[in-house]
């Protein structure tokens, strides 16, 4: 009988301790903090994404920390950063259900978000419910931001304003005589938000330019495609002088690898973001070079501010930085921090006032200034664009303060 | 419209298809199992391809040979000491169970590699050689290997003493007891089978596309498709089921949206079910 009660116990002590590590990653709870609460994509599908969001939220947190915390002029003293997080495993039903233990039972202040679309769209209807102000850097589809929320921010400039970045090059290399004018493209898209905000941006710029573009070819895919012949048999068929393909690297690898094979040429060739990844250099090799791509964030960008990020990266981690993700993750956490001070009080409302009147700067992005846009809360500022050269190299090639080089425009037939 | 690039492009894709769909195939001929870790194995393939490459640049098509034997005695286990369990059970117990290996074969693989989408640069990757219209080196392999594995597979069915047991198997469990047929036996080395063509089918897969922890799924239900389509116990039935898919997935960009394209498996799945439930070659075939 007594064996059974010690074991009864063990058992107990056993399950709430399982509960506890299941649930905290890192739990910080101390009584005069402000409480940062968050959960990231740290195993699952997005897990590489969600292990550097982490590490940039961290940064920031650290950098803040180091310096006393927020000052918070309506309380009169600093207040430094605890951050709870939790692994929301790359699942938005578990996003869901962790921020609504972070707003219940943590009691946090604010949030960060996610990464990834699907989890930033699922997991933001928490927060925006409880009125808590919420901002996240993984999240760029502007159906996010079209739902009328009031408590929502995302730091990723939108889709459209990514291929309306790219169109703006376009116009640029036809007036410099380097694309013939009316220039033909070819236009595909992945059938979904993130594709449908791409064609978007693609219309605008050939709305703000007339007689610069002619639209030969405006093909939506399904992103489960396995077969992309079909889709560049049409491609190839439209004749066009630039292709532009919104894609997720998926999507990337398997339609430029067919692309390569059918000995396709455009004079400029474009996946969106898509391109200077590693793992494209790796599973493709030269096949990438000449491809353009639009980034939120490069560390070629020339600004002090930029630099020095890469350097503290460095110093930190051990390795260069080549992916915007810890970047983005760091800045975004830096504005809202930003917003706190400029609060001066842990009042939700004033918070969220504060993030909407934002102007944060000098910023990490392009442009070097980051603020939202008033009815939507999403970021607005242009896209760097980024360029493959041969022998892994990669350029920026726009916005001119912050190339690093000149685009190679039309690209050389292989 | 290239009309020939289309054509060719639809033969190899067919003939990717079908490596795919023959492991799927040859255990539901012979159990009447439903295989859902079928997708988990192609995925395992590919990583298996993928760490041999880049840990010691064995090309793919080496690995073929030193993954096969490996996931031949991963299926006989599982058939051993998973399915084997639920054989006289409703057939729902087995479709959950395999999905329960599925998934536990991605978390496997989110462990080992990450959920990173990962690929590798074949040298040859993008060289091409003419056969009719310009055609990469590795689906030319594809292509080659998978014909190979048809005819090995066609002349072990119907020459070898395993193979008419396999078919035997297929059509009567309780008449092989009967004549001293050692049904477990061939059950397992059916389940290897089935396991180390699937493996077989993600190795070629992956040299032509990236992949991670999810792979597999998409090319799963196109397997359904192929097998509802050819007849659901027909080796013949696969390797046709898969041209036919492929031709109509590549000829109807000419009368449909290519948007629609990956909806045709799944129109096509739903069509012959409720038209002709026993597929392109009728009741009488058998794997």
């Amino acid at each position: 009988m007594k064996r059974r009660g010690v074991l009864l116990r063990g058992g107990m002590l056993f399950s709430v301790l399982a509960v506890i590590c299941m649930l905290s990653v890192t739990t910080v709870i101390a009584a005069d903090v402000i409480k940062v609460g968050c959960c990231l994509t740290l195993t699952g599908k997005y897990s590489k994404a969600g292990k550097f969001f982490k590490e940039g939220y961290q940064m920031a947190i650290d950098e803040v920390n180091a310096k006393g915390g927020i000052y918070l002029k309506k309380l009169g003293k600093k207040m430094k950063v605890n951050l709870i997080l939790y692994d929301d495993k790359s699942d938005p039903t578990t996003a869901v259900n962790l921020s609504e233990h972070l707003i219940t039972v943590d009691k946090v202040d604010v949030m960060l978000g996610s990464y990834s679309t699907s989890q930033v769209n699922a997991q933001s209807v928490v927060p925006e419910k409880y009125r808590v102000p919420y901002i996240n850097g993984g999240g760029a589809s502007s159906f996010i931001y079209h739902r009328g929320f009031k408590w929502i921010f995302g730091t990723l400039a939108s889709i459209s304003e990514l291929s309306y970045t790219e169109m703006t090059l376009l116009k640029e290399l036809i007036d410099q005589g380097r694309l013939p004018k009316p220039c033909k493209i070819a236009l595909s898209w992945e059938n979904n938000a993130h594709g449908k905000d791409f064609e978007a941006g693609v219309k605008k710029g050939m709305k703000e330019h007339p007689g610069y573009f002619k639209l030969v070819l405006d093909e939506p895919f399904q992103k489960n495609t396995k077969n992309y012949a079909p889709l560049l048999i049409k491609v190839k068929s439209a004749n066009a002088d630039v292709y532009l393909s919104d894609c997720h690297f998926p999507q990337f690898s398997a339609q430029h690898k067919q692309y390569s094979e059918m000995g396709l040429y455009h004079k400029f060739v474009s996946y969106g973001a898509r391109g200077p990844e590693s793992n494209a250099r790796k599973s493709m090799g030269e096949a990438v070079d000449y491809l353009v791509a639009a980034q939120w964030w490069t560390p070629l960008l020339p600004y002090p501010q930029s630099k020095t990020f890469a350097k503290m990266y460095k110093e930190r981690y051990k390795v260069n930085i080549t992916e915007w993700y810890p970047a983005l993750a760091y800045e975004t956490a830096r504005v809202l921090f930003k917003a706190i001070e400029i609060a001066g009080s842990l009042d939700k409302k004033a918070i969220r006032d504060a993030l909407e009147n934002m102007e944060f700067k000098p910023s990490l992005v392009a442009g070097q200034i980051l603020k939202f846009d008033k009815k939507t809360h999403q970021a607005t500022y242009p896209y760097v664009i980024v360029q493959n050269m041969p022998g892994g190299k990669i350029i920026a090639v726009y916005p001119k303060n912050a190339a690093t080089g000149k685009i190679v425009c039309p690209m050389p037939k292989k | 419209m290239s009309i020939d690039y289309l054509l060719v492009n639809a033969i190899l894709f067919g003939a990717l298809y079908a490596s795919i769909a023959y492991g799927l195939s040859i255990i539901y001929g012979v159990m009447k199992v439903v295989n859902l870790a079928h997708g988990g194995t192609l995925m395992l393939g590919a990583y298996v391809a993928y760490t041999l490459f880049t840990w010691k640049h064995v090309d793919p098509i080496l690995s073929i040979i030193i993954a096969l034997p490996v996931f031949f005695v991963l299926g006989m286990l599982i058939q051993r000491y998973l399915v084997d369990k639920i054989m006289n059970a409703p057939q729902i117990a087995s479709l959950l169970l395999l999905f329960g290996v599925w998934l536990l074969m991605k978390n496997v693989a989110y462990l080992i590699w990450s959920g990173d989408e990962v690929g590798y640069n074949l040298g040859y990757a993008l060289k091409t050689v003419k056969v009719f219209v310009p055609v990469s080196i590795p689906r030319v392999i594809i292509f080659v290997i998978s014909i190979v594995t048809t005819v090995l597979l066609l002349m072990f069915l119907k020459r070898t003493y395993l193979g008419k047991a396999m078919r035997a198997l297929s059509q009567n469990r309780d008449a092989c007891s009967l004549v001293g047929i050692p049904v477990n036996r061939v059950a397992q080395i059916t389940f290897g089978l089935g396991t180390a063509l699937a493996a077989l089918g993600g190795i070629l897969a992956s040299m032509i596309y990236s992949f991670s922890p999810e792979f597999g799924g998409n090319f799963l239900l196109k397997s359904f498709c192929i097998i509802v389509l050819g007849g659901m116990e027909s080796t013949l039935g696969v390797i046709v089921g898969s041209i036919v898919l492929s031709l109509i997935e590549s000829f109807s960009i000419l009368v449909i949206p290519i948007d629609l394209q990956e909806m045709i498996s799944f129109v096509l799945l739903v069509l012959i079910l409720v038209i002709k439930p026993t597929g392109i070659f009728g009741k009488r075939a058998t794997i």
